[in-house]
């Protein structure tokens, strides 16, 4: 008979090389993920009411070896998650770079102007233009207004709105849209909204 | 047999397709760690095991596609519970139309080619 002291040193052992496992991770980032495992673990054992050693086994191997479990991490790690985030972040890194530029051109030509001591007025007009990005236009058909625009601006979009009775819905959600759902747009475009008003509708 | 880079072509899609698999596990219900790696590994082939899972669900948090509360159980341990963001919920919505759109364009040539 396996008594619990027994299992709980096979969870551990299996933690420990867990642990080992996971030493290139972000302290925080290991500390999150040993702590899930364990819980997992401890709920699966509840769960399942494990006693004997092979039962425990069982649910270490759907667990999974540590090293594919830090390689699962590793690669979680790295990736860039949000493809639409990251292009937009890039516009706006791409943007200052050029402001910065301009301005270190004006500085310097300025300087070089007043050295002359002639009095003179520069009026300058510069234009920032950042490489345009595509960002998927996401589906807000059936949100009520409020919820489409949050959602549209969080993906950087601007919202015109039509109210109309036509279009299949209930009153006050998004009948349709322009561009469609899962289409690409610029970033900053204007997507147009067709709401069925509150009342009114027959 | 076997293209050389099948494996290594499916472990991508794999990866690319589970996240959205937790969003939609999500949509109905929330669920808690156990539960919910249980349900992806006993559905095949998606995922190489359940602690695999627990990497992408810190990063889908991080993201804010999921947000997470601890319940009391029942029998065991507090639960950490998985609840899916209106972020997440637009984020499922998007790949479903991708993905429908995806599957059938693939399908249809596939099935053109099938001698």
């Amino acid at each position: 008979m396996t008594t619990n002291e027994d299992l709980d040193l096979i969870v551990n052992q299996y933690l420990s090389r867990l642990e080992a496992a996971l030493a290139n991770l972000p302290p925080e980032r290991r500390r999150q993920l040993i702590e899930s495992i364990t819980d997992h673990i401890s709920e699966a054992r509840v769960t399942l009411a494990v006693t004997s050693e092979v039962a425990l086994r069982d649910i270490l191997d759907r667990v999974g070896q540590p090293g594919d479990i830090a390689a699962a991490a590793l690669a979680d790690e790295v990736t860039p998650v949000h493809p639409q985030a990251t292009g937009s972040r890039r516009g706006i890194v791409t943007g200052l770079a050029i402001a910065i530029v301009i301005l270190v051109v004006l500085g310097t030509y300025l300087a070089s102007r007043s050295n002359n001591s002639v009095p003179t007025t520069t009026v300058t007009v510069t234009t920032i233009t950042t490489t345009s990005i595509s960002i998927t236009v996401p589906n807000v058909i059936g949100e009520t207004l409020g919820t489409a625009e949050s959602a549209l601006e969080k993906f950087q979009f601007t919202v015109s709105v039509v109210s109309s009775c036509s279009g299949y819905g209930v009153p006050g959600a998004v009948t349709s849209q322009v561009p469609a759902a899962g289409s690409s747009a610029a970033q900053g475009s204007d997507v147009r909204l067709v709401v069925k008003p509150g009342k009114g509708c027959s | 047999m076997i293209a050389k880079g099948s494996s290594n072509l499916m472990s991508q899609m794999r990866r690319g397709a589970v996240e959205y698999c937790v969003l939609a596990l999500l949509r109905d219900r929330d669920m808690y760690g156990f539960e919910l790696t249980r349900a992806l590994s006993t559905a095949g082939g998606l995922v190489a095991s359940e602690g695999t899972v627990y990497p992408l669900l810190a990063r889908i948090r991080q993201d804010g596609l999921v947000e997470t509360f601890w319940e009391a159980s029942p029998q065991g341990p507090p639960r950490r519970y998985y609840r899916l963001t209106n972020d997440g919920r637009l984020a499922l919505e998007t790949f479903r139309d991708q993905w429908r759109q995806f599957r059938n364009t693939v399908d249809a040539i596939m099935k053109g080619s099938d001698v």
